[in-house]
C-alpha cells in the first residue's frame, strides 16, 4: 500500500506540533483583569495588575502585584516573577492611568494595548483621581475588581450619563482629524469607587476635567442618546423629572463669509415621570416645561462648548463635521480658528407623554 | 457466473452417489437407513435437523409404505407434495439434501433416487421494529426468513413492475440474495451497478445483509455507510417507489438500499407520518444534534486549552472553579470521559437488557459523580460529554450513529493540537471526504453539493406531500413524476376554498 | 483546437460562480482597506467599484478567446504564439498560479501566528493543510469545485458580523466624496488587485464546464458578488476606523472582528480567523489544481505527478518567508504581477490571438 508511510509521519507530526504551541490552560494562568499605571521615579512606570483568584467554593479574591520599570512589558516580566502562574492579558477589562501620566500623554501607553492581539477592543479606559495602586489595592464587593469596574462604567453608559467609551473609541477619536477624545475619571471613596468627572483630552494629553453632572450635556453634544433622564427646576420648589429622553444631534455647517458658521441642533423628546407640585398648574404646562427646558439646556450646552473652545479641545468632533463639508480643511488651520468660532446651539424639546395623569 | 463455478472442482469432489452418502454420513444428524416395515423396503436419507418431521411422517412415509409397487414413479405419484423429482444428478442431490429434502432410493447402491421437499421452516414471527421504532405508523419489521420479507414488501407494492432478482452469494453459504427494484422507475444504471457488485462478491459465508453492504460500498475506507439498512418493510416499499434499489438477504432482518445521500441518514421514517412542520423541526434537531455531538467536546478542549479569551466573563469563574483541582490536561480529561461513555455503551450493548440498564445507571450516576468528586474530571465537561453522547443516539440509522461517535476523536486530537484552527482543519477534511464519497456512483452530499434546489424539498426539511410530486433528481429515475403537483394543488385549493376572508 | 475532457468530470455552469468567487476572496480581504486608503483615502470605495468594472471587462475578454478556441490557456498560447513560445508563456503563467497559492497560504499562516499562536511551527500545520489540499485536488475538478462551493457557503455567516462594527460606524467619515484626484483613485484600483486576483484560473478549468456559453453570466455574477462584498467591507471599514487608525492597522477586517461580542463568545476574531481556513482552502486548491493541470498539458505528465510537485514545492518554498516584510514583499510581487497580467497581458494576448485566428481562418478559407 502506498499509504504505509502516512501513519508514522502523522504520528511524528503530532509529537512535533504538540510542543510547538503555547498552551494556556484556563486554570494554569493568571487572568489579568485590571492594569493600572502610576508615575514612578526617574521616568519609570509603576505598574499594578489585579488578578481574580477563583476559590473552589465559588468565592472570589483578588490579588495585586506591583513593580516599577521603564517599559510596560518589562514591568510585566517583573510581575510574572511574583506570580505563581503566568500572567496573561487576554481577559483585560479595565486599564487605569493616573492623572499625571494622562497629562503627559497616553499614546505610548496605549500602543501596547493596541499592538497585542490578545487584548480586546472594548477594554474600558479610565483616569484615576489619586493613586492608582491605592485604588486597586482593595476589593470593593464580592466580585473581581475588573468586573466591578467594568460594570460601573458599563452601567453609567447604559443610563446615558456617560458617553460611550472604550479603547477602540478613544483611539478612534484620538486618531481622527478634528476630534479629541475624553475619558471618565474615577475616584476612590471610602468603600467604593465613583465616577466623578469627565477628563477632556487634547490629542492624547489630558487637559481639564469637567463635572460629571455635565456628562448628560456632553453626551448630547457628542452624539445621540436614547434613554436619559433629566431633572428640571420648573418654578420655585417645583421640580419635574423627565425620563426616556431621546436626543438627536445635527451639526449644521455654513460658510457665509468664508468662515464656518456652526449650529448644533439638538432634538430631544421624553416623558414626564414625576412632578412634585401638582397644584402648580397652568394652561399650557407641558409647553412651558418644554420652553424652560430648551432654554436651560441651550445655556448649559453653549457654556460647555465655550469652555472647550477656550481650552482648544474639540471633544464633540465639530472639526470633523466641518471637514466632511469642505475639501480644503487642514488640521493646523482648524486649530487656529476653532477657539474663536461662533458655535450656536439650538434646542428643541418635545414632551410626548405625561404618564397616566394629566 | 464465474464466481460460482470458479472453484467447482475442489468442492464437488464427490463423483458418485455412494461416496456422497458416505461423506454425509460423517455428520451425526444425517439419517441413512433401510426402511423395512413396508412391503418392499427402501433406503431413505435426510438431515434430521433440516427436515420437518411432521411432513415426513404425515405426508411421505404413510403413502410410500402403503404403495405396493416398488417403483420411484409410483412413489412420486402417491406422495401429496408438489416438489418431488426423480434424479440421478449427484450434485443436485447433494444440494437438495443440504437444503432439507428427503432422498429415497429403492436399493442401497442405486444411482437414481427420489428427492422430496420436506424442509423445516423455523422462523421468528413478524414483530415490532426495534431499531427504527415509530410511535405511529406500521409496526411490522423484517424477520430472518427472506420469503416472509419478500411477502411483506410485495404486498405493499402489488404491481407487476416490481422486479425481484435472485442471486446466490457466498461460496459456502450460498445465501439467497434478492435485488428489488421497480421496472420503469428506477434507473437501469443503478440496478446494473448493484447487480454487478453483488455478483462480484467473492466470500465464503454471507451471514447478514450488512456483509453485503460493506462489500459493495463505493469506498471501503470510509467510516460513513454509503447504503442505508432498514428493518421496516414499509420503508423499503417507499424507497422502491421512489426509484431506489433494495437488497434483501436470506437470514437477515435488515434490507439495504441505495443510492442514498447523507441527509437520508438523518431522516427517520417516522418523519413521513408526522405533519411536515414537525417532521422538519425534528430533522433540524437531529442535524443540530450531530453537529453538537461531533463538535462540543473538541470545542471545549480547544477553548480551555488555548482560547481562554473568548469565554464570557460571567462564565469564567464557573469554568475555572470546575477545573481548579483537576490534574489532567483538558485533552486527557476529555478522552478519559469519552472512553468512559463508550465503555458504558459497549457494556450496555453486550449485556442482557436488564443488566444493561443497571450498568447504565451505575455508570452514569455513580461513576460520573464519583469522578467529579474525586477531582478527576470537571463537572462541566461531564455534562458536555454526556450530552454529546446522547445527541449521537438521535441519529435514526444505527450505523451512522456509530460513525458520528468515531469521527469525534480526530476532531478532539486536532483541537487539542491547534485549537480552533485544528477543528476547522478537521472539519475541512470531513467536508473533503464527504465531497469525494459516492453512493452507487451518485454524489453522497447531494442536494447540498451539487446544489439541487428541487431535492431540498425532502432532505434537511420535509415539505408537505403536495410539493413532493417529483422523484429526487439524484436518482436519475426513468419516470420522474410521482404525481401531478398541479393536480394536487388544485385539489388542496378545492378543500380549503375561500373566495374572501368571510363569505 | 478543442480540448476534450471526460463528460464525467464536467461541472455545471452555475458552479462557475463559486469557482470565480472562491478563488478571489482569500487573504486580500483581510487587509486591502489599508492599501487602497493609502492611495485614494476614503474615496477608495470608488476604486473598488472601478476594479469591479475592470474585472468584468477582463472576464469578457477571456471568454471571447475561450469560446472561440474551445480550449484552455495552453491551447490559446499555442495558437497565438506557436508551440515553443506558447509553452514558455504558459509555464510563466503557471508559475504565477503557483505564487498565488504560496502567497495565500503563507499569509494565512502568518495571520494565525500573529493573532493566535505566536509560537506555531509552520511545518506541521503546513503539512496537514497541504495534505488536505492534495486529498482534494486528487479528487479532480469536481471535488475542487465542491470545496469552492463549501468555502463560499459555510463562511457566509461571517458577513453577519458586519452588524457589530456598524454600531461604532460613522458614515460621515466617507464625506466629502471625490476629495481625491482621479489619478489617486486609479492608483487605488491597482492596490485592490491582490484581492481580486485568481479568477484567471478560469483559463484552465474552462474546458471542464458544461454549457460554456451559459457559464459566462455566472462568471460575471461571481465576480460582481466579490465586488459587492468588498464594497461592503470597505465602506464599513472606513466608517469604523478613523483615517489615521486605519493607516496603522495591518488587518482591518480582523480588527473589526475584535469588536464583535456575543453572549456566548466574547472575542470573535479567534473564530473568524479559524473559519478563514475554509476560505483559504478553495483558494489554494484551485490554484494548485490549475498549476498541476497546466503541467500535465504542457509537459504531458500525469496530473498526479504535477500535483505532487506543486505540493512539495509549496512546502519547501514556504521556508524563505520568515517575517512580515518578506511576506509583504511576496504579496506585493504577486499583486503587481497580477495587475499587469490582468490589465496588460490578457488584453494583449486577446488582440494577438484574435488576429492570428482571423488570419488563419482566412487562409484556410
Amino acid at each position: 500500500m502506498k499509504r504505509k508511510w502516512l501513519i508514522p509521519i502523522v504520528i511524528l507530526l503530532l509529537f512535533l506540533s504538540g510542543c510547538g504551541n503555547e498552551v494556556e490552560i484556563i486554570d494554569d494562568i493568571s487572568l489579568v483583569t485590571v492594569v493600572g499605571y502610576d508615575k514612578g521615579e526617574d521616568g519609570k512606570l509603576i505598574g499594578t495588575v489585579s488578578i481574580p483568584i477563583y476559590n473552589p467554593d465559588f468565592s472570589i479574591n483578588t490579588e495585586q502585584y506591583t513593580s516599577q520599570a521603564h517599559l510596560i512589558n518589562e514591568n510585566r516580566d517583573k510581575l510574572n516573577a511574583q506570580s505563581s502562574k503566568p500572567l496573561v492579558s487576554g481577559k483585560l477589562l479595565v486599564a487605569l492611568y493616573s492623572k499625571e501620566l494622562a497629562r503627559e500623554g497616553l499614546a505610548d501607553l496605549l500602543d501596547n494595548l493596541r499592538r497585542d492581539p490578545s487584548i480586546a477592543a472594548n477594554v474600558y479606559l479610565a483616569i484615576v483621581d489619586g493613586n492608582v495602586k491605592e485604588l486597586m489595592d482593595k476589593q470593593y464587593s464580592n466580585v473581581d475588581l475588573g468586573i466591578f469596574l467594568s460594570r460601573l462604567i458599563e452601567q453609567n453608559i447604559k443610563t446615558e450619563s456617560l458617553p460611550k467609551t472604550n479603547l477602540h473609541l478613544f483611539l478612534n477619536d484620538y486618531l481622527e482629524e478634528g476630534k479629541d477624545p475624553f475619558l471618565p475619571i474615577i475616584k476612590k471613596r471610602k468603600d467604593t469607587v465613583e465616577i466623578t468627572q469627565l477628563g477632556l483630552f487634547k490629542g492624547d494629553n489630558y487637559v481639564e476635567a469637567i463635572n460629571y453632572k455635565a456628562g448628560f450635556m456632553f453626551k448630547g453634544l457628542s452624539g445621540n442618546f436614547k434613554n436619559a433622564s433629566y431633572t428640571l427646576k420648573f418654578k420655585k420648589d417645583a421640580y419635574v423629572f423627565i425620563q426616556n429622553l431621546k436626543s438627536k444631534r445635527k451639526v449644521e455647517v455654513k460658510h457665509p463669509d468664508g468662515r464656518p458658521q456652526i449650529t448644533v441642533n439638538l432634538n430631544l423628546n421624553g416623558i414626564i415621570k414625576e412632578y412634585n407640585r401638582t397644584k402648580v398648574t397652568g394652561k399650557n404646562i407641558v409647553t412651558d416645561i418644554e420652553k424652560k427646558m430648551e432654554k436651560e439646556i441651550q445655556v448649559k450646552a453653549e457654556e460647555l462648548i465655550r469652555r472647550c473652545q477656550e481650552l482648544g479641545v474639540d471633544s464633540f468632533g465639530i472639526g470633523e463635521k466641518v471637514r466632511q463639508h469642505s475639501r480644503s480643511w487642514t488640521k493646523e488651520e482648524w486649530q487656529t480658528i476653532y477657539p474663536e468660532l461662533d458655535i450656536k446651539v439650538s434646542v428643541k424639546v418635545d414632551i410626548q407623554e405625561s404618564g397616566v395623569t394629566k | 457466473m464465474k464466481w460460482l463455478f470458479g472453484k467447482k472442482n475442489k468442492e464437488t469432489n464427490v463423483e458418485t452417489l455412494d461416496s456422497l452418502l458416505k461423506e454425509l454420513k460423517a455428520s451425526s444428524d444425517f439419517i441413512h437407513f433401510h426402511y423395512e416395515q413396508s412391503p418392499h423396503g427402501y433406503w431413505i436419507s435426510y438431515f434430521q435437523t433440516l427436515v420437518e418431521s411432521k411432513i415426513l411422517h404425515r405426508d411421505i412415509l404413510p403413502y410410500v409404505n402403503k404403495e405396493t409397487l416398488k417403483s420411484l414413479e409410483k412413489f412420486k405419484e402417491v406422495i401429496p407434495i408438489e416438489d418431488v423429482e426423480i434424479t440421478s444428478d449427484v450434485k443436485k442431490i447433494k444440494n437438495k439434501i443440504l437444503q432439507g429434502y428427503v432422498f429415497i432410493q429403492l436399493h442401497e447402491h442405486d444411482n437414481e433416487g427420489l428427492i422430496i421437499h420436506a424442509a423445516t421452516h423455523k422462523n421468528r414471527q413478524v414483530s415490532v421494529p426495534e431499531v427504527e421504532f415509530s410511535v405511529i405508523g406500521p409496526k411490522e419489521a423484517f424477520v430472518e426468513s427472506v420469503d416472509t420479507n419478500l411477502n411483506l414488501v410485495r404486498k405493499r407494492l402489488p404491481i407487476p413492475n416490481l422486479r425481484i432478482e435472485e442471486v446466490r452469494v457466498g461460496k459456502l453459504s450460498k445465501t439467497r440474495t434478492y435485488i428489488m427494484y421497480v421496472e420503469g422507475i428506477s434507473n437501469e444504471e443503478n440496478v446494473n451497478t448493484l447487480r454487478q457488485r453483488v455478483k462480484g462478491i467473492d466470500f465464503d459465508t454471507i451471514t447478514d445483509s450488512s456483509f453485503i453492504a460493506q462489500m459493495i460500498e463505493d469506498n471501503h475506507n470510509s467510516p460513513f455507510p454509503q447504503l442505508i439498512d432498514t428493518e421496516r418493510p414499509d420503508r423499503v416499499a417507499a424507497i422502491l417507489a421512489e426509484g431506489k434499489v433494495a437488497i434483501l438477504v436470506d437470514g437477515s432482518p435488515h434490507a439495504i438500499f441505495g443510492p442514498t445521500t447523507i441527509t437520508e441518514f438523518f431522516s427517520a421514517f417516522e418523519d413521513y407520518f408526522l405533519s411536515w412542520h414537525i417532521a422538519s423541526a425534528f430533522r433540524l434537531i437531529r442535524i443540530f444534534a450531530v453537529a453538537f455531538s461531533i463538535l462540543s467536546t473538541p470545542i471545549y478542549v480547544a477553548t480551555i486549552t488555548y482560547h481562554y479569551e473568548l469565554i464570557p466573563k460571567d462564565l469564567l469563574s464557573t469554568l475555572i472553579t470546575s477545573r481548579s483541582n483537576i490534574p489532567l490536561p483538558p485533552f486527557f480529561e476529555a478522552v478519559f470521559l469519552e472512553l468512559t461513555i463508550e465503555l458504558l455503551r459497549e457494556a450496555g450493548a453486550r449485556l442482557p437488557t436488564k443488566v444493561g440498564q443497571t450498568i447504565g445507571i451505575v455508570g452514569g450516576i455513580v461513576i460520573g459523580t464519583a469522578s467529579v468528586e474525586a477531582g478527576l474530571t470537571s463537572n462541566i465537561l461531564l455534562i458536555i460529554v454526556a450530552l454529546a453522547a446522547l445527541a449521537s443516539f438521535t441519529t435514526p440509522i444505527y450505523r451512522m450513529g456509530n460513525t458520528i461517535r468515531l469521527i469525534r476523536f480526530p476532531f478532539l486530537v486536532l483541537g487539542a493540537i491547534w485549537g480552533f484552527v485544528g477543528i476547522v482543519l478537521a472539519f475541512s477534511f470531513l467536508i473533503a471526504h464527504l465531497l469525494k464519497l459516492t453512493s452507487l456512483g451518485r454524489p453522497y452530499l447531494e442536494p447540498i453539493y451539487p446544489p439541487r434546489i428541487t431535492d431540498w424539498k425532502d432532505a434537511i426539511i420535509r415539505l408537505p406531500y403536495s410539493y413532493l410530486g417529483k422523484r429526487p433528481v439524484q436518482l436519475q429515475t426513468q419516470d420522474t413524476v410521482r404525481f401531478s403537483e398541479q393536480h394536487a394543488k388544485k385539489k388542496r385549493d378545492h378543500i380549503s376554498r375561500k373566495s374572501d376572508i368571510d363569505d | 483546437m478543442k480540448v476534450q475532457v471526460n463528460d464525467q468530470n464536467k461541472i455545471s455552469p452555475n458552479l462557475v460562480f463559486f469557482l470565480i468567487h472562491a478563488v478571489q476572496v482569500g487573504v486580500g480581504i483581510l487587509g486591502f482597506q489599508r492599501y487602497i486608503a493609502e492611495k485614494a483615502g476614503y474615496d477608495a470605495w470608488i476604486s473598488v467599484l472601478l476594479a469591479g468594472i475592470g474585472g468584468s471587462i477582463i472576464i469578457k475578454i477571456m471568454y471571447s478567446m475561450l469560446l472561440k478556441e474551445e480550449g484552455d490557456l495552453i491551447e490559446i498560447h499555442r495558437t497565438a504564439f506557436g508551440n515553443t513560445i506558447g509553452n514558455i508563456l504558459s509555464v510563466l503563467f503557471l508559475i504565477y498560479y503557483f505564487m498565488m497559492a504560496l502567497a495565500v497560504l503563507r499569509t494565512y499562516i502568518e495571520v494565525v501566528q500573529v493573532w493566535m499562536f505566536p509560537q506555531l511551527s509552520i511545518f506541521p500545520y503546513a503539512f496537514a493543510f497541504l495534505g488536505l489540499v492534495y486529498y482534494i485536488v486528487a479528487g479532480g475538478i469536481r471535488t475542487v469545485t465542491g470545496i469552492a462551493f463549501m468555502g463560499v457557503v459555510f463562511p457566509l455567516y461571517l458577513i453577519l458580523t458586519i452588524v457589530f462594527p456598524l454600531r461604532y460606524a460613522d458614515f460621515g467619515d466617507l464625506l466629502p466624496i471625490f476629495s481625491h484626484a482621479p489619478i489617486d483613485i486609479l492608483a487605488g484600483v491597482k492596490s485592490t488587485t491582490l484581492s481580486y486576483l485568481g479568477f484567471t484560473t478560469l483559463l484552465m478549468y474552462f474546458p471542464f464546464i458544461n454549457d460554456k456559453r451559459k457559464s459566462h453570466i455566472w462568471a460575471q455574477l461571481g465576480f460582481q458578488f466579490t465586488t459587492i462584498l468588498y464594497l461592503l467591507v470597505a465602506v464599513v471599514t472606513f466608517a469604523f476606523f478613523s483615517k489615521e487608525q486605519l493607516a496603522t492597522t495591518i488587518w482591518p477586517t480582523l480588527t473589526m472582528f475584535k469588536i464583535v461580542e456575543m453572549p456566548f463568545v466574547e472575542r470573535f476574531e479567534y473564530i473568524g480567523i479559524s473559519s478563514w481556513a475554509l476560505i483559504i482552502l478553495p483558494n489554494v486548491c484551485i490554484s494548485v489544481w490549475a498549476f498541476s493541470r497546466g503541467l500535465k498539458r504542457v509537459f504531458h505528465m500525469q496530473q498526479y505527478t504535477g500535483l505532487k510537485i506543486s505540493i512539495i514545492a509549496l512546502f519547501i518554498l514556504m521556508l524563505p518567508f520568515k517575517d512580515r516584510q518578506a511576506i509583504d514583499q511576496l504579496n506585493n510581487y504577486v499583486s503587481t504581477i497580477g495587475f499587469y497580467v490582468l490589465y496588460a497581458y490578457i488584453p494583449c494576448l486577446a488582440v494577438v490571438y484574435h488576429v492570428v485566428r482571423k488570419v488563419r481562418d482566412k487562409h484556410e478559407a
